[in-house]
This record gives structure tokens, C-alpha cells and sequence, in this order.
């Protein structure tokens, strides 16, 4: 129907109605239709409207909206109860049929002939193999919770209930191993290695908990205190000095200027281009020190003008030379060696001589140990970063209490042992590392929604 | 000539690794190493030329020894570090996969280890174990006072309190504390353990928070370790002692609850909660066989000492080492006679600790701490510690004193006299017992009355001693003429009241009109005496006078004369340390004399100002 009507609204077709057939074909009765329409399907469900009350018709609008009516809003954990989508293959498909239950083997033996044996079965009776299998797997699982026990029991760390100094650590080679040969033992990697050779030397000397200076008590006296604070004093006034050191030394650093940089950057950037303009400007500056070489060339000295035959030595000459260098390295011996022998003479000389240098040799070589000492007792560098002591604690003068009640404790004892860790060569002067920032994609919203 | 050699092939470029290579050559992360490497004791080293050790590089990095790092290599608890690290991986599988089943079992198990083995390596005898014992304890009394972290696994807070309590209690039951320091840090103790000094420390128990520029894991590792060790000393000692190990105590009422309902601590942790009061006596294995100990120690021979010394009993030495065990035990029952009750306000644990340590008795507000034994109202208290200036009711039987008169009677050896202790005094300085002067320095004079108490010097000496001294001052002052400070040098001798004050009015009085008679009669005799001279300047004979002799300075030049004569007896070759020696004495004298002089000025100055608040 509308099909034609717009049909007939875009070409306008001409028909006449003259006769009683023509005028029902033609003539529209769309909307007539559609009421009666309208009207029985009002019958179908519930009457007509025309006749209903207006408590029928509408609802009164109370404000919100029915819960059920809400849409929910999904929490952050919803997909937790969800099944996952890497498992929805697994799920049963509807449109695949079921693979039929694989039927068991069952025994190739006749029902008949094989309940004997499924009766022995069931009254405790099993063949030897059996037997011992079953004996197997009763001993597995009856280690299997005495494992889970001991482990139990260490996780819970009761007290070490042993002498370690006496007893000595209890042995974890199985029971099989306790007994076996030392080689296999070494070979097989289950005998403890020997500790190094410097295991048990200290890296420092120094002790593990420092007492503090007696102006450090947190009711002291006056000179114990003094000298505290001027301990401290002297600590900041270096410090200070370091620190006017570094800002001096920083300040020689040159600044460029922003002009100077930008110009810098316009070199580099242009590196490589406009090479022909820069080539010609180099020939001319060519030229110009190659006239300047020409006039200096005048000026240098002379080459030796080459070997001729004639130049050279006869044999004559070179025998003699000889002899004059091996007569010369005689005589040189020679006279060595009477020198030598008049050492006999100065033997006593000769002692004290020797006595000299090796006193002053070992009083260089305990110098040096000294030193070595001193080094091998402070604290030293590990990697990048330089070990820092903590400030000194203290108190001014107007913060002692004098009372215990009133006091109040200064520094942390865990900082300051993880400082005594540092100091002592335990563990690395570490300065903590701010973690990297995360590394977002960024992207371009599309569409209208996304600008504002 | 052989091969040439090749560079880097041994030397310090061999003996040496970096640490990246090291962590490369174990196939660990490198938090794992770092763990591995505290808790086997391997630590960095620091190559003598860091060139050589990099192969060329002179980029700073951290070196191992190699050797070192085989070692490690060989440790069975790197198989458990990477057991760990696939653990990790499937618990991590298992959450995100959502199979509880799978996360439950790989919970229960979880891989562990133990470090029983690697104790023993590192303290291959008990005695190397108490030589290292400082850090331990120290450690772990500071993470016994830490909350709940989540950086700090959970179990090892409370492990490292129920630790240090049981070293605590050792320390009571063998009586071996000897010093104690309250600093502004926290408190210093040390005790002598099996002739060992083991210095520690602990916090104050206050808010308590960790510092954020540390890194935990490395510190709770140490941790870790030292809990193993701490946990293998105690019981040794324990058993040294008899005692059972892990503690236990006779309770009398084993109901947890107090008399209104209420409870401190559930049924199951009633007697660790005990223990942890430090006030009771532990139970001992046999209580016999040491009782016979004791009666064999009481009824030894002459013969048998002299066994036991190796040596002849009669020596000096003998008898100066016999001298100081007597002393030394009787340091030891040093509080036996004194029972105390703490308030509300000291700190319970240090002071229970110290009291206990040298056999007195202790007890506190019932609502304060599980454990107390007694109440306030018992009439046999001795002493009460308290630190607020004024009390609600006071018994008449006990001193109230301040908690630091405990500690300073152990670092004095005696008990003071608690005058100066008592509630709203202001205190004597608390002094370091950890510094020992050598001869010829300076000692705050607090210090030196302390020292000559400890020689035994009675009381009544001093006193008169000190009461010249001062009339010595006064005569000084007199010739100064200032009255205020003469008043105060009254003062200072002893301040006690009104009627000390009149007695000092009326001396100075009686000592004025004396001066007033001296300076009448000396001025006229003076003027007779120059008279005299002026008339014979004519010539004249006169009696031979005896020239005194004064026999100490004589003796003292003759002294000085020889001192010399001896110094130019010195060898060439020593004169130059004997120089040093003087110059090192000079110096400490003249340190001496500065601080003297110091001191001096600051005391005048408390007296002035004292005097002035006097006078207003």
C-alpha cells in the first residue's frame, strides 16, 4: 500500500472513478482501515481505550525510577564472576553433538571367569605383584606426610630445639646417602664446600654498636655536654666548607647563552648541507697557504744529498773500527773488574751499606702496612656511591628535660644500624632509586565527543 | 722466550668479580643475591686497583671475590631461592586463573629453608657466636618494637620480641649486666657473658616509626639471619644455666582474667605474656645438682683452689683476683634487700630488667602489665620509682625516688644515697659509665666523687674534707671582700634550711669583726717596721738568722734535678718518643687545667646566679 500511495504522490496518476468497481479501486480508505485496525486489536488486549478510566491509562509518577528498572552498575571485581574468555571454547557448543562416552575396555576374560578374582578382591586377598604395590604406595604416602609435618612444624619456627655447637646442624642428605662413600659424595655435589680462606675476617674494625659521646646522655653534665656540641659544631662547619667548595666549583662551569646555543644548534642541525658553497670557500684558503708554503720552502734547510759508492766504508775501515770498539770493551772490563777486586777492602763498608738499606727498606715497608692497616679498618667504596654517616645526635641546651618522663628520644635505631650495616663494609652505600615513570601510549581522540 | 701472555688472565682481574657478573653467574635476581650474600656473611670488597679489577674499566663497581662467589655457588639454599622463584610464578598463574583449589595447595607448600647449617659455618664455636652477639641483639630489639608492616614479614616481629625477652631473662638469671646508659637514642646495656662484653641496645618504647630512607628487605634479611643465631645462643645458654629452654614459669593461677573480667592476652599466650613481665623465676631443670654445686663451691680446701687456680693460692695476683670476685659478687646482690614498685609513668621493662638483674624485687600497677606481684599498699615496699614532681598519697615506709637512681647505683657499684633523687630534685648529671679516663685527664668532679665512693672513702670524710675546703675559699673571698659570694660558699657547704642559713649569718658576723681587729693591729706595725729600717742604714751588726729550710720543696727540686739527669740518660734513639710522650702529657695537662678553669667559671656563675634569685 504505501508503496503505492508514494507512487502516486511522485507521479501523479490520473485514474477516473466513473464507474462503481473504478471508484473502489481508487479510492483511498488507508486511514478508515486503519482504525477499525487499530480498534480490534485494542478488543484483543484489554478493551478499548476510548472507554477505559484514566486510573487505567496512566501510572502517577513518584520521582525515581524502579530499581529493577536501573541499569546496574558493574563493580570493579564483575568479571570476576564471569567465566574467562580464554576458556569459552571449553564450553559446551549446541550445535556440536556430544563425542559418545568411550566405553571401558573392561577384562577380556568372561564375566564369568573374572569375579573369582573380583571377589578376592573385595575380601582383602591380592595377587603377590599387587601386593607389593599396594605396600608401595602406603609407604609413599606415609613419607609424604611425615615430610608434610616436618615442614609444618618449620614454618611455624618453634625454638631451635637443639645444640647446634654441640650436636652440629642437622644433616638433610637422605637416609640412603648417610653412609656413602666421600668421593661419590664430593662428585655428586652433596658435601659442603670449605668456606674461603678470609671467611672469618672482618671487613672493619669497627664495632657494631658505637657508644655514643657522654654528652649524649639524656641527663648530662655541663662539660660532657659542651664538648658534645662543639663536636657537632665542627661536623656542620666542614660540612659547610664542602658545601661552599662544590657551589664555587660549580659556578666555573660555563653558561652558554641562549643566543650562543641556539647558533650551535642551527650547526648541527646543518651538518652535511651546503657542502659545495663550503668547498669553494676551503679551495680559496687553499691557495692561499699553498703560496705561503712556497715562500717557506725557500727558506728550509737542505736534505742529505744521497749515498754514493764512493761514500761508503772499505772493509779495512770497518776491521778497524772493530777493534777500536773490542779493545775499548776490554779495557772497560778490566778496569770493572780491578774496581771489584778492591772491594775486598771496603767489605766492611760494604756490610754496613747493606745493613743501611735494608733498615731503611723495612721501616718503609712497615710504614706502608700501617697505612694498609688504617685503610683495611675504615669504611670504604663500593660502587658509585660514597658512604655518609648520620648526623651526631644531640640536643641543645635548652632541649635537656632532666626528666625520662619528658623525654624525647632522637633518631631511629633501625636507621641508625642500617648506617652501622654501611659503615662496617656489610652492604653498599645505596641511594634509593626513584622508580621509572610509567610508560603511557598516547593517542589521539577521534570524533567531536572527545574535545572540549 | 715462551708465549706471550695474555692480558686479564690472572692477577686482581681474576681474583675479582662485579657484581653483575657474579649475579649473572648464580642465575639469580638481585634481590635474591643480596639476601644470599648477607645471610652466608660474603660482602663486597674494594680491589686495591679498581683499573686492574675491570679488566681495563675504570668505571666504580662493586667487586666480590671470586672465590667468594664459588663458594656461594655451592650453597644448598640457592636451589631453594630458585624452588622460590618458580613458586612465585605459579601462585601468581593460579590467582589470576582463578583456581583456588591450586592457590590452596601451593600455599600449604610453600618452599622454606633453614639456615641451622649455615649458623654453624659462620660460628663454627659457641664462643665466636657471643663475640658477634651486639648486632643481634640490638637489631632485633629495635624490630621488636615495630607495628605491623607490610614490608616486614609477619612472623618476624614477634619472633625477635619473644627473643630478646628470653635473652633478658638469661641475663637476670646469671646476673651478668654490669653497665647501663640512658642516652637520647635509647638505653645502653652491657652485660658479661662467659667473660665476653656484649654491649646492646635498646629503644625507648615509644611511638615508634620506620624511617623511609632505608631498605627493608636488606635490613629484615639481617634480620632474619640473626634471628636463627639468637635463637641457638639462647638455648645454649639456657642449658648452661639449667634452665628450661623454651622458658616456662610456675603459675599459681593459670586464668589469664583479672578481677573485673577483663583479660591481657588470650589463655594459650599467658605464660610467654609472663615471661615477658621479666619478674618472674624461671623454672630450672634440676634445682638440685646446682644446689650441690653451690655447697662444693662453699666447702673447696686450700688444696683445692689451688688446683683449680693451677697456681700457688698465696701469690698477690691470687689474692687481687680472689679481692675482685668478692666485689663482683657483691655487685651482684646489689638490689637483694630493696623492694620496689614502679608507677605509672617509668619505663616498666628497662627498669624490671635492671632491678631484676641484681636480685631486687619488682612490682607494678596491677592494670599496668600482666605479672605484678604485689600491690601498692604493701607496707614492706622500700623503694617507689616515680617521675612526676608530686605524689597523691605517700607512704611513709619507702623512698620515692627518680628511675635514674637505679641505673646510676649500678654504673656506681653501691647504692647512693637517694637525697638527691627524690621526686621534683633536680637531678645529678647522669654520666656515661662507658668512659674510662686515662691518667692525667680531666674528670668532671662529679665523677671524681663518685670514684672515691667507689674506693671506699666513707661519707663523713669527704664531707670534712670538703667543709676546709671551702673555709679555705672563704678566706680567698674575705680578700676580695664580696659578701654575696661568701654567703654562697655558706651556701654550697650544706643547704638545709633556716637554721643553717642563721648559723652562717652569725659566723660571718663574728669572722668580720675579727678582720676589722686584724687590719688595725697590722697597719700599725707595719708602719713601725719601715721606721726601723730607715734608721739603720747606718752601719750595724746584726743577729744571724736561721735560714728555714723548707724540706718539701727541696725535696721536690732534687726530684726535678734527677728527673733531668735521667732524661739526658736517654738514648738518642728513644729521645724522640720519650718528646712525644712529654708533649702528649703536656697537652692532656693543659687540657686539664682549661676545663678546670672552665668549670670553675661556670660554677660561679650558677652561684651568682643563684644568690641573686636569693636576694630577690
Amino acid at each position: 500500500m504505501e508503496s503505492t500511495e508514494s507512487k502516486t504522490k511522485t507521479k501523479r496518476k490520473r485514474v477516473s472513478k466513473k464507474t462503481k468497481r473504478q471508484w473502489r479501486k481508487h479510492s483511498n480508505i488507508k486511514d478508515i482501515e486503519d482504525f477499525l485496525e487499530e480498534q480490534r486489536v485494542q478488543e484483543r488486549t484489554g478493551g478499548l481505550v476510548a472507554e477505559k478510566e484514566d486510573k487505567d491509562l496512566f501510572v502517577v509518577d513518584s520521582g525515581l525510577p524502579s530499581e529493577e528498572k536501573r541499569p546496574k552498575k558493574k563493580t570493579k571485581y564483575d568479571f570476576r564472576s564471569q567465566p574467562l574468555r580464554c576458556y569459552e571454547n571449553l564450553l559446551p557448543n549446541p550445535h556440536i553433538p556430544a563425542v559418545p562416552k568411550a566405553k571401558p575396555r573392561g577384562d577380556k576374560r568372561s564375566r564369568s571367569a573374572n569375579l573369582p578374582r573380583v571377589q578376592n578382591k573385595l575380601h582383602g586377598i591380592f595377587t603377590p605383584r599387587e601386593a607389593v604395590k599396594i605396600a608401595e604406595a602406603r609407604a609413599n604416602r606415609k613419607k609424604k606426610r611425615l615430610q608434610m609435618r616436618r615442614e609444618d612444624k618449620m614454618r611455624d619456627k618453634l625454638p631451635e630445639q637443639y645444640d647446634i655447637w654441640s650436636e652440629g646442624p642437622k644433616s638433610d642428605l637422605p637416609e640412603k646417602l648417610k653412609n656413602a662413600d666421600p668421593f661419590f659424595l664430593r662428585y655428586t655435589k652433596r658435601t659442603r664446600r670449605k668456606v674461603p680462606a678470609n671467611y672469618y675476617q672482618k671487613p672493619t674494625k669497627i664495632s657494631a654498636v658505637e657508644v655514643v659521646d657522654p654528652g649524649a646522655s639524656y641527663n648530662p653534665s655541663f662539660e660532657d655536654h659542651q664538648e658534645l656540641l662543639q663536636k657537632v659544631y665542627k661536623d656542620e662547619l666542614a660540612h659547610l666548607k664542602t658545601e661552599k667548595h662544590l657551589e664555587q666549583w660549580s659556578k666555573g662551569v660555563t653558561k652558554w647563552p641562549a643566543g650562543k646555543l641556539e647558533e650551535n644548534y642551527l650547526q648541527e642541525m646543518s651538518a652535511g648541507l651546503f657542502e659545495e658553497e663550503k668547498k669553494e670557500e676551503k679551495k680559496e684558503e687553499e691557495e692561499e697557504t699553498e703560496k705561503s708554503e712556497s715562500k717557506n720552502e725557500e727558506d728550509a734547510p737542505l736534505p742529505n744529498p744521497p749515498a754514493t759508492a764512493e761514500m761508503r766504508k772499505t772493509r779495512k775501515q770497518r776491521r778497524i773500527q772493530a777493534l777500536i770498539r773490542a779493545t775499548e770493551r776490554q779495557r772497560r772490563a778490566a778496569k770493572d773488574e780491578r774496581i771489584r777486586m778492591n772491594d775486598v777492602y771496603r767489605l766492611k763498608k760494604l756490610r754496613n751499606e747493606i745493613k743501611k738499606r735494608e733498615e731503611a727498606t723495612a721501616r718503609k715497608r712497615k710504614k706502608l702496612d700501617e697505612k694498609k692497616e688504617k685503610l683495611a679498618a675504615g669504611t670504604k667504596k663500593f660502587g658509585r656511591n660514597r658512604f655518609e654517616d648520620a648526623p651526631m645526635a644531640f640536643k641543645l641546651s635548652d632541649e635537656l628535660v632532666g626528666s625520662l618522663r619528658q623525654l624525647q628520644p632522637e633518631g631511629s635505631l633501625i636507621f641508625d644500624r642500617y648506617k652501622n650495616l654501611q659503615k662496617r663494609n656489610l652492604i653498599e652505600a645505596k641511594v634509593k632509586q626513584r622508580g621509572a615513570k610509567r610508560n603511557l601510549k598516547e593517542y589521539v581522540v577521534k570524533g567531536h565527543k572527545g574535545i572540549k | 722466550m715462551g708465549r706471550e701472555k695474555k692480558k686479564y688472565t690472572s692477577g686482581a682481574a681474576t681474583t675479582y668479580i662485579s657484581r653483575t657478573s657474579a649475579i649473572k653467574k648464580l642465575q639469580l635476581h638481585i634481590i635474591d643475591f643480596r639476601r644470599l650474600c648477607i645471610l652466608k656473611g660474603i660482602y663486597p670488597v674494594q680491589p686495591k686497583d679498581p683499573k686492574k679489577a675491570g679488566r681495563g674499566a675504570r668505571i666504580p663497581k662493586t667487586y666480590f671475590r671470586l672465590k667468594d662467589i664459588q663458594f656461594l655457588a655451592h650453597e644448598p639454599i640457592l636451589w631453594k631461592f630458585r624452588e622460590r622463584k618458580s613458586h612465585k610464578k605459579k601462585m601468581k598463574k593460579a590467582l589470576y586463573k582463578r583456581e583456588i583449589k591450586t592457590l590452596q595447595q601451593l600455599v600449604k607448600n610453600k618452599p622454606t629453608y633453614t639456615l641451622d647449617h649455615i649458623v654453624k659455618e659462620r660460628y663454627p664455636t659457641f664462643a665466636d657466636a657471643l663475640r658477634d652477639l651486639d648486632d643481634p641483639l640490638t637489631l632485633c630489639s629495635s624490630f621488636a618494637v615495630l607495628r605491623k608492616n607490610h614490608k616486614i614479614k609477619g612472623e618476624l616481629v614477634p619472633l625477635c620480641r619473644r627473643l630478646i625477652i628470653e635473652f633478658m631473662n638469661y641475663v637476670i638469671a646469671s646476673r651478668s649486666l654490669r653497665k647501663v646508659f640512658l642516652s637520647i637514642k635509647g638505653i645502653y646495656f652491657q652485660a658479661e657473658i662467659q667473660g665476653q662484653q656484649i654491649t646492646w641496645l635498646t629503644p625507648y618504647k615509644l611511638g615508634y616509626q620506620v624511617p623511609k630512607k632505608l631498605d627493608l628487605k636488606i635490613i629484615s634479611t639481617f634480620t632474619e639471619f640473626y634471628t636463627t643465631l639468637l635463637g641457638f645462643v639462647n638455648f645454649r645458654l639456657y642449658h648452661s644455666m639449667n634452665i628450661l629452654y623454651p622458658p616456662k614459669l610456675f603459675l599459681s593461677s593459670s586464668s589469664t582474667e583479672n578481677k573485673d573480667g577483663t583479660s591481657f592476652c588470650l589463655d594459650d599466650e599467658d605464660v610467654s605474656e609472663r615471661v615477658a613481665s621479666l619478674a618472674l623465676d624461671l623454672i630450672k631443670e634440676k634445682s638440685t645438682v646446682n644446689a650441690e654445686a653451690a655447697d662444693e663451691e662453699e666447702s673447696r680446701t686450700k688444696e683445692d683452689e689451688e688446683l683449680i687456680a693451677g697456681a700457688n693460692v698465696d701469690t698477690e695476683e691470687y689474692k687481687k683476683a680472689k679481692e675482685e670476685e668478692a666485689k663482683l659478687n657483691k655487685f651482684k646482690k646489689l638490689f637483694e634487700n630493696c623492694k620496689f614498685f614502679l608507677s605509672r609513668e617509668v619505663p616498666r621493662e628497662a627498669l624490671t630488667f635492671v632491678i631484676r638483674c641484681f636480685g631486687g624485687k619488682v612490682s607494678w600497677d596491677k592494670l599496668l602489665f600482666i605479672g605484678a606481684t604485689y600491690d601498692e599498699n604493701d607496707e614492706s615496699i622500700t623503694h617507689q620509682i616515680v617521675d612526676r614532681p608530686q605524689q597523691a598519697k605517700q607512704h611513709l615506709s619507702r623512698y620515692y625516688v627518680q628511675p635514674q637512681w637505679v641505673f646510676d647505683c649500678v654504673n656506681a657499684q653501691i647504692l647512693l644515697p637517694v637525697e638527691n633523687y627524690f621526686p621534683g630534685e633536680e637531678l645529678p648529671p647522669h654520666l656515661s659509665p662507658f668512659v674510662r679516663e686515662k691518667e692525667g685527664d680531666y674528670i668532671p668532679p662529679e665523677k671524681v666523687a663518685l670514684l672515691e665512693r667507689l674506693e671506699g672513702i666513707k661519707q663523713s670524710d669527704l664531707q670534712a674534707s670538703g667543709s676546709q675546703d671551702d673555709e679555705e675559699e672563704e678566706d680567698i673571698i674575705d680578700d676580695v671582700g664580696d659578701d654575696v659570694e661568701e654567703f654562697e660558699a655558706f651556701d654550697e657547704e650544706d643547704l638545709e634550711g633556716e637554721s643553717q642559713l642563721m648559723q652562717a649569718e652569725e659566723k660571718r658576723l663574728q669572722q668580720m669583726k675579727e678582720e676589722t681587729e686584724k687590719t688595725e693591729t697590722g697597719d700599725g706595725s707595719v708602719k713601725k717596721a719601715r721606721k726601723r729600717k730607715r734608721k739603720k742604714k747606718s752601719l750595724h751588726v746584726t743577729p744571724g738568722e736561721i735560714i728555714k729550710t723548707d724540706e718539701k720543696e727541696e725535696a721536690r727540686l732534687e726530684a726535678s734535678q734527677e728527673m733531668k739527669l735521667r732524661e739526658m740518660m736517654i738514648p738518642k734513639k728513644k729521645k724522640y718518643i720519650y718528646k712525644k710522650i712529654r708533649q702528649k702529657e703536656q697537652a692532656r695537662a693543659k687540657r686539664h687545667k682549661r676545663l678546670t678553669t672552665k668549670r670553675e667559671k661556670y660554677e660561679e656563675e650558677q652561684r651568682m646566679k643563684k644568690a641573686e634569685k636569693i636576694q630577690e
